[in-house]
């Protein structure tokens, strides 16, 4: 049973249906997967194996008994750990939520509950989802499954890493930034940014509240496609998010390319990106073009202030989230302490990592008073001059490709000691999220030493039928080996 | 300007920052951040050269909030909150005196 774990999330909903195996067999072929690579990727925070093993019964029972069940019931899959699960540790690999289990499940745990989903655990990232390789983890490193020596990416790297290492079948992340986008590049997986108000954001522990979203990473484009379905939706329980029906994402998802028009970026693709990634994009442009779509040039002249547009409204955003932490209602407490203050902040301080304090202080000085028009206020202005280009660009346009990172995976501790050049990697994806777009990452080659490629397919607002059809037109034909 | 929390002369004044942003930082950290945080802000400061004029601002009217009616329910027990509260005594939050006599 053991090889059962490298097929995709859609041959498990088919072999499941056909009673090839059930989902507690299932469920056991991943745990055992867990146990065996586990010390070698560290993928996982918690390992919820009882609790899997209960659902998938129940599943298993409910099939028996002729009910109808989703596409996704019975499949083992595992969440980003700074998603709300009831009863379940939730520790946004901070020291801060060590020991914190929320009384409440995020929404998009409960719809995929409701799903009949599996889950099997929770995934190491990026202390608060701060970071872009995993490795301001305050518990754990985790590694590429493709190179032990190498960055899954961040700040989702567990949940790219597991799906990478046959560790779960499909994974949720969460992206401010990039966060699911780059580590499913850098381990060779397809990852989905939604459209800002998609997905409800209740129950992820907030970050940056105007840039995230939570979304899959999985094996294939039609795989993201039909968890996406089961996560979109108004929620009640955040007000950001869009009162409006969804299509079925697997709909039309082979009807091709022809007739339409992908648009390059010049400004993506200029100084700062490797010579194996452009070579990979360029590459797959030349093939859209041979499936009958059209190439055509875009500009987004305001690119160029995006990364620190991004760096000052996240780490602005996050000083006032991360303001609730202050040891009383939950969270880390320190064990000394004379008064309120010094309460607050010897628990902060201990609770929370270098890469946080440091946003939380670059947030505090962007917001403080005589600095706020310099920084907030522009970076406002900002995420106005990209909304107005991306919608100047999709005239010309129907999707757009681009890189997802300036390169491949780089080694472990290559880059903890240099956070502006960790900052720079984010150069293609932050745009992105200050515009609210969706956007697809999906593997597109190989580079540097054998390492995988991400590209980025963006399209305009609730397009992510769109963006599912165009990567899965892409997937289809290189696997039909038409190069 | 109420305080000057940057400047080129004297760099960074992360314990001012670190203050307000309710954490305390050592000697080391605090040499530590005032490079890293300055190197940060520099990098920010082609921000500045942004033309922004009022017109960029064209909001899109298809966005709105979408907010729920205003009804009180019980979600949770008092029992399952205080769960995640470090010290309680069972019915409420134990915290030091903040108003002094």
């Amino acid at each position: 049973m053991s090889d059962i774990v490298n097929k995709t999330l859609y041959e498990h909903s088919l072999a499941l249906s056909r009673g090839e195996y059930s989902s507690v067999e299932l469920t056991r072929a991943y745990l055992d997967e867990i146990d065996r690579t586990e010390t070698s990727i560290g993928a996982y925070i918690t390992v919820t194996a009882e609790k899997a093993l209960k659902t998938a019964e129940e599943v298993d029972l409910r099939r028996r008994s002729g009910e109808e069940l989703t596409l996704i019931s019975g499949i083992p899959c595992a969440f980003k750990d700074n998603i709300c699960t009831k009863g379940i540790k939730t520790t946004c690999a901070s020291k801060m939520l060590e020991g914190y289990v929320p009384p409440y499940n995020a929404t998009v745990a409960d719809k995929l509950e409701k799903s009949g989903a599996v889950l099997l655990g929770k995934l190491n990232m990026d202390e608060f989802a701060m970071g872009s390789s995993t490795e301001n983890s305050a518990f754990k490193i985790t590694r590429n499954p493709v190179d032990l020596t190498r960055t899954p990416g961040g700040s989702s790297g567990g949940s790219a890493a597991a799906v990478a290492a046959d560790m779960a079948a499909y994974t949720l992340g969460s992206d401010t930034g990039g966060s699911i986008r780059q580590p499913a590049s850098f381990c060779g997986v397809v990852g989905m940014k939604p459209t800002y108000g998609a997905v409800s954001r209740s129950g992820l522990v907030a970050f940056a509240s105007s840039l995230e979203q939570i979304g899959p990473i999985t094996k294939t484009v039609f795989d993201n496609a039909l968890v996406l379905g089961a996560l979109v939706g108004y929620d009640k329980m955040d007000s950001t998010t869009a009162k409006r029906s969804y299509p079925d994402f697997t709909e039309g998802i082979n009807n091709g390319v022809r007739g339409l028009k992908v648009g390059i970026v010049k400004q993506f693709m200029g100084d700062g990106l490797s010579h194996d990634v452009k070579e990979c994009i360029m590459k797959a442009a030349e093939e859209y073009k041979l499936m009958g779509a059209e190439i055509v040039e875009v500009s987004i002249p305001s690119l160029k202030y995006s990364l620190p547009a991004y760096y000052i409204i996240s780490s602005a955003e996050a000083s006032s989230n991360l303001a609730r932490f202050d040891g009383i209602r939950f969270g880390h407490r320190a064990d000394e302490y004379g008064n309120i203050e010094e309460l607050y902040k010897k628990s902060r301080s201990e609770g929370f990592g270098k890469e946080v304090k440091k946003r939380i202080m670059l947030g505090t000085y962007a917001l403080s008073s005589g600095y706020y028009d310099e920084y907030y206020k522009k970076a406002y202005g900002v995420r106005w001059l990209l909304k107005n280009d991306f919608k100047r660009a999709f005239e010309k346009c129907d999707v757009i490709i681009s890189p997802v990172a300036p390169t491949v995976a780089y080694k472990l501790g290559e880059k903890t000691n240099n956070s502006l050049e960790m900052y720079m990697g984010d150069i293609y994806s932050v745009s992105v999220n200050i515009a609210g777009l969706p956007a697809l990452s999906l593997p597109c080659g190989k580079g540097k030493d054998g390492l995988p490629v991400g590209m980025q397919l963006i399209g305009p607002a609730f397009s992510e039928s769109l963006l599912y059809r165009v990567g899965y037109a892409f997937e289809t034909y290189r696997d039909k080996g038409e190069m | 300007m109420s305080k000057e929390l940057h400047n080129s002369d004297k760099g960074f004044d992360v314990r001012y920052i670190a203050d307000l942003a309710m954490l305390s930082l050592n000697d080391d950290e605090i040499e530590m951040y005032e490079k890293e945080l300055g190197e940060i802000v520099n990098f920010a400061d082609s921000i500045k050269e942004a033309h922004i004029d009022n017109t960029d601002f064209n909001y899109d009217n298809s966005i709105t909030n979408a907010f729920r009616e205003d009804i009180a329910e019980k979600k949770f027990s008092r029992c399952e909150m205080l769960d995640s509260v470090s010290i309680s005594d069972g019915e409420f939050v134990i915290v030091p005196n903040v108003v002094e006599e």
